[in-house]
């Protein structure tokens, strides 16, 4: 059977059906999450930003106008909202409570090319360090649930054809910062 | 040429085609999936929409920053709400601590303060109709009045 479209389920959502609801979170909460993350958010400011989302959904579902866009609607609002936490809280990640708040990384099945987590923790807080619109981009690119190109062009108002030099740039950058805080390769 | 010509042109002449090896390695350490429980919360926000009560009206909203008396260079932003429901009235006032308010008429009434991420504060009015509530700041909520003529409940605000 094929997926609901977008909006087909904000119809469904203004109707009363709980399931609609349960897809359109399914769907988009990841998207959510990475775009608080990208503003340099932590984990539970970032987690308010899902579900302040979502419930500006819930409570204006049926002022939605373009229910087929509302997947741009989603992330706007997440941007926004997650602008506005980090201008009002200021709270930032320590790299030590982002190096123990998460799983190890898996390596048994990784070859040469695997991270190991002393790595990656510097590469977190090279982005973290980054700041701006490279940390926004590469956390939007590379994250879990990252957006495309087309969706990333819409929510930063940037040329599509601009992305993947700017990726570029950032990744240099990035390198540059890893390295100085000790990366080896 | 303007900082964006002159960026796009550093870009096409500086930087070719990342180095794939290093791209991997960034992709690996910035993975950071949804957690489970976010999910969970989101998908819990539902059961909100069930609240068997009358939704007022905002009729009023208010802000103010009120000078802190004795207090040297201090400011206190307050916030008022007023909602109106048929024949209810509820006013609420946030000083960035608590949340006080009255209901109209000043029957008895419960309260209920609901939080986005799902906890429930619960509280009463006293013999004048008035109430005082602490919520969670930076928090989505609403207030649930239940009296003995009916419920009625505030839309979702932010304090």
């Amino acid at each position: 059977m094929e997926a609901p479209s977008d909006a087909e389920l904000v119809e469904r959502v203004r109707t009363g059906d709980q399931e609609a609801w349960r897809l359109l979170i399914d769907r988009y909460s990841g998207r959510v999450w990475t775009v608080a993350r990208s503003q340099g958010l932590d984990r539970e400011r970032a987690s308010d930003v899902v579900q302040t989302v979502w419930l500006n959904l819930l409570h204006g579902v049926e002022h939605v106008r373009e229910p087929a866009a509302i997947a741009a609607w989603i992330t706007t609002v997440a941007r926004r909202e997650a602008i506005r936490v980090d201008r009002t809280s200021k709270r930032t990640i320590s790299v030590d409570d982002e190096r123990f708040d998460r799983e190890p990384a898996v390596t048994a099945d990784l070859d040469d090319r695997a991270i190991s987590e002393h790595d990656g923790a510097i590469v977190r807080a090279s982005v973290e360090r980054l700041g701006g619109r490279c940390r926004e981009l590469l956390r939007l690119l590379y994250s879990t649930d990252e957006l495309s190109y087309q969706e990333i062009g819409a929510l930063l108002d940037m040329p599509i054809g601009s992305i993947g030099p700017t990726r570029a740039r950032c990744l240099e950058r990035l390198r540059a910062i890893a390295a100085a805080e000790g990366l080896t390769r | 040429m303007s900082d964006d010509a002159r960026d796009i042109d550093e870009i096409v002449t500086d930087h070719p085609e990342p180095d794939p090896a290093w791209e991997a390695l960034v992709r690996r350490a910035l993975d950071d999936p949804l957690p489970d429980d976010v999910l969970a919360r989101s998908l819990d926000l539902w059961q909100l929409t069930s609240i068997d009560a009358e939704l007022a009206e905002l009729l009023a909203e208010e802000s103010a920053d009120a000078a802190l008396a004795g207090v040297r260079s201090a400011t206190l932003a307050v916030t008022a709400f007023t909602f109106v429901a048929g024949e209810v009235t509820i006013e609420l006032e946030w000083d960035g601590e608590v949340l006080s308010g009255q209901v109209f008429p000043g029957e008895p009434a419960t309260l209920e303060l609901h939080h986005g991420a799902g906890s429930v504060i619960s509280g009463a009015t006293n013999s004048v109709g008035t109430f005082e509530l602490t919520p969670e700041p930076g928090s989505w909520c609403l207030v649930v009045v239940r009296q003995a003529a009916g419920a009625v409940r505030t839309p979702w605000f932010t304090l």
